[in-house]
């Protein structure tokens, strides 16, 4: 367990390294540095402005030592300045990042909520109507664009009926009964992909677990079908299911982007979105830079649970 | 015609089109190639031609599925649509297959350091989310469909890279690789004619179900106005349009969506099919 962990975390370290690069590298292929668009299209004309703003922001530097300042910089917490709103992008982020985590929880707490029973009922009853149907039902959700979903729930449920405000965040803890009213919509966008594919993942093990031998024992010793799905399948089918939710956190972070500019949520995904119009490199770095790492951690804490709920990992 | 002058292809084709789940991923897929191929000879009307007389009107005799802000005709510019779908759908996975495989194949087979230091790359690369990677590539490189296509590649292919290394682990201890080597088999042979049959089949399958993927993430690049650019039509771009006229037009969004949900639902489809007409274990 020990042993596993350690070079786990060991391959995460390199893989935040190779992560810092391709951040680092996305935004220095962008045509112009960041003293040209700094200065704007007037500035840029004297160049001696231009040279000394370079030297000043390290930019006369080669790029791996812009790439080591950068790091250094970033690993201290402080990611610079944002070209275009001219705030601390570490406090910036953390602000903005309330949001699409609260909304990425409800999305996957909505998720788990209708996929667990309704794989285990499709996977229970294999090959019937309701098999079929569930089936489709995780097809559709994988294959429907979720901010279609969030624009044509907000033209029912906010533009015609009323009965939702049509967008806008709260935090939780500040009014919870309002929070939940602006993230309903938004919640079911986010959910309808990762709903499909969790689906299909737990009918898929469900059914796998089914055609164990142990199950065959524990139905002979004439435990009840209940018992035997609940104590027996369930808990060993829980497993892949753990490690898939871990690796579609990352996902969930991508279709915030479109789910945060529907519903006018001030969340990373809008803020990166923004950040790409107004050219706004120092935070386009820093936004990928922590959703990357963000989907990291979560993968490697993934790893960690599933191991303390599998004996077998543990003891391997 | 004969039956047999057809060949086993054909009633494979046949054989798998007999499930009435296949037949109507196929059929969605047929009508989408058509509409893409032909789309000069069906769309009712040219695109993008605006006529301010008619400006987002709902739908009628006249325009079947109404009009925009300049009065172009949506049910035209959803069938032109599907070009720019298909098209990146299609270039964007065809490039990620091959570059993923290429390198899962490499990696896979040389093992040790090389195939650590493949790995590594590839895990930083899915760290980020798919949308926003392609995001930050379309930024670095100007939006436009050819970027896209590149942005879409570079996030899909870690996917592929992964599944060609996982089926190449497993192939390569079989023992006919072992019987190829030791007749002195070079691994170039080695690689490309006795381990890559045995990739191609799941890589296919994948691929059908990432080219729905791919269709998404363009529709969603196009609606934050960083992919397609107009007045080329592209579905992610018309549901950019429709949101804006939500209320006054709700059939902008309502439609141009519907035609990004039917086509990746036939592609879906149509990968869950072939799993199980290849795999017939699962």
């Amino acid at each position: 367990m020990a042993k596993f962990l350690a070079r786990r975390a060991f391959t995460t370290c390199i893989v935040v390294i190779l992560v810092s690069i391709i951040s680092f590298s996305i935004v220095n292929v962008l045509p112009g540095d960041l003293a040209a668009a700094i200065l704007g299209e007037e500035g840029g004309a004297d160049s001696q402005r231009y040279e000394e703003l370079r030297a000043s922001l390290g930019l006369d530097q080669p790029l791996y030592i812009q790439y080591l300042n950068w790091l250094t910089d970033a690993l201290r917490g402080d990611f610079g300045i944002s070209m275009r709103t001219q705030e601390d992008i570490g406090p910036a982020i953390v602000s903005r990042a309330v949001p699409t985590i609260q909304l990425a929880i409800f999305a996957m707490a909505l998720s788990i909520l209708v996929s667990v029973p309704v794989g285990v009922i499709s996977a229970v009853r294999q090959r019937t109507m309701v098999d079929t149907g569930g089936t489709l039902f995780a097809i559709l959700g994988v294959a429907t664009p979720g901010f279609w979903l969030g624009i044509m729930l907000m033209l029912v449920f906010a533009v015609w009926l009323r009965w939702l405000p049509p967008s806008g965040f709260v935090p939780f803890w500040e009014n919870p009964v309002e929070a939940l009213r602006l993230m309903i919509m938004p919640g079911i966008a986010l959910a309808s992909g990762l709903t499909g594919v969790l689906i299909r993942q737990v009918r898929a093990s469900v059914i796998e677990v089914l055609g164990e031998e142990y199950i065959v024992a524990a139905r002979s010793k004439g435990l009840t079908e209940r018992v035997v799905l609940y104590k027996h399948a369930f808990r060993n089918a829980i497993f892949p299911v753990v490690t898939l939710i871990g690796l579609q956190v990352g996902q969930t972070f991508g279709g915030a982007a479109t789910v945060e500019v529907v519903f006018s949520i001030p969340g990373l995904g809008r803020l990166a979105v923004d950040s790409i119009f107004f050219r706004d490199f120092t935070m386009i770095q820093a936004v990928m830079m922590f959703l990357a790492l963000t989907v990291l951690l979560t993968s490697l804490l993934a790893d960690i649970v599933y191991a303390r709920l599998d004996p077998r990992v543990r003891y391997a | 015609m004969d039956r047999l002058m057809l060949g086993p292809r054909f009633s494979a084709f046949r054989e798998f089109v007999s499930t009435p789940r296949s037949a109507v991923a196929v059929g969605i897929i047929v009508v989408i190639v058509c509409a893409a191929l032909f789309a000069d000879v069906i769309a009712p009307m040219d695109p993008n031609a605006q006529d301010y007389t008619v400006v987002l009107q709902p739908p009628s005799l006249d325009h079947l599925l109404g009009t925009d802000h300049l009065g172009r005709d949506l049910l035209s510019r959803l069938i032109h649509g599907s070009q720019v779908a298909l098209l990146v759908g299609v270039a964007s996975v065809g490039l990620a297959a091959v570059l993923g495989s290429f390198l899962g194949l490499l990696s896979g087979y040389a093992s040790g350091l090389v195939d650590e230091a493949m790995m590594r790359v590839m895990d930083a690369l899915f760290a980020f989310p798919s949308v926003l990677l392609a995001l930050g590539i379309t930024a670095a490189l100007g939006p436009g469909t050819f970027t896209i296509v590149i942005a879409i590649a570079v996030a899909d292919m870690p996917v592929f890279a992964r599944l060609t290394r996982g089926q190449v682990l497993t192939v390569r201890e079989r023992d006919f690789v072992t019987a190829a080597r030791a007749l002195g088999a070079k691994p170039k042979r080695l690689i490309f004619r006795h381990i890559w049959p045995h990739v191609t089949t799941p890589v296919m399958v994948m691929a059908s179900l990432h080219v729905g993927f791919a269709i998404l993430t363009e529709a969603a690049l196009s609606f934050l106005g960083l992919g397609v650019q107009p007045p080329t039509s592209s579905w992610g771009g018309v549901l950019r349009t429709g949101f804006a006229f939500l209320e006054t037009a709700p059939w902008l969004s309502a439609f141009s969506g519907a035609a990004i949900l039917i086509a990746v639902f036939g592609l879906n489809l149509l990968a869950d099919a072939l799993r199980d007409y290849t795999d017939p274990r699962g």
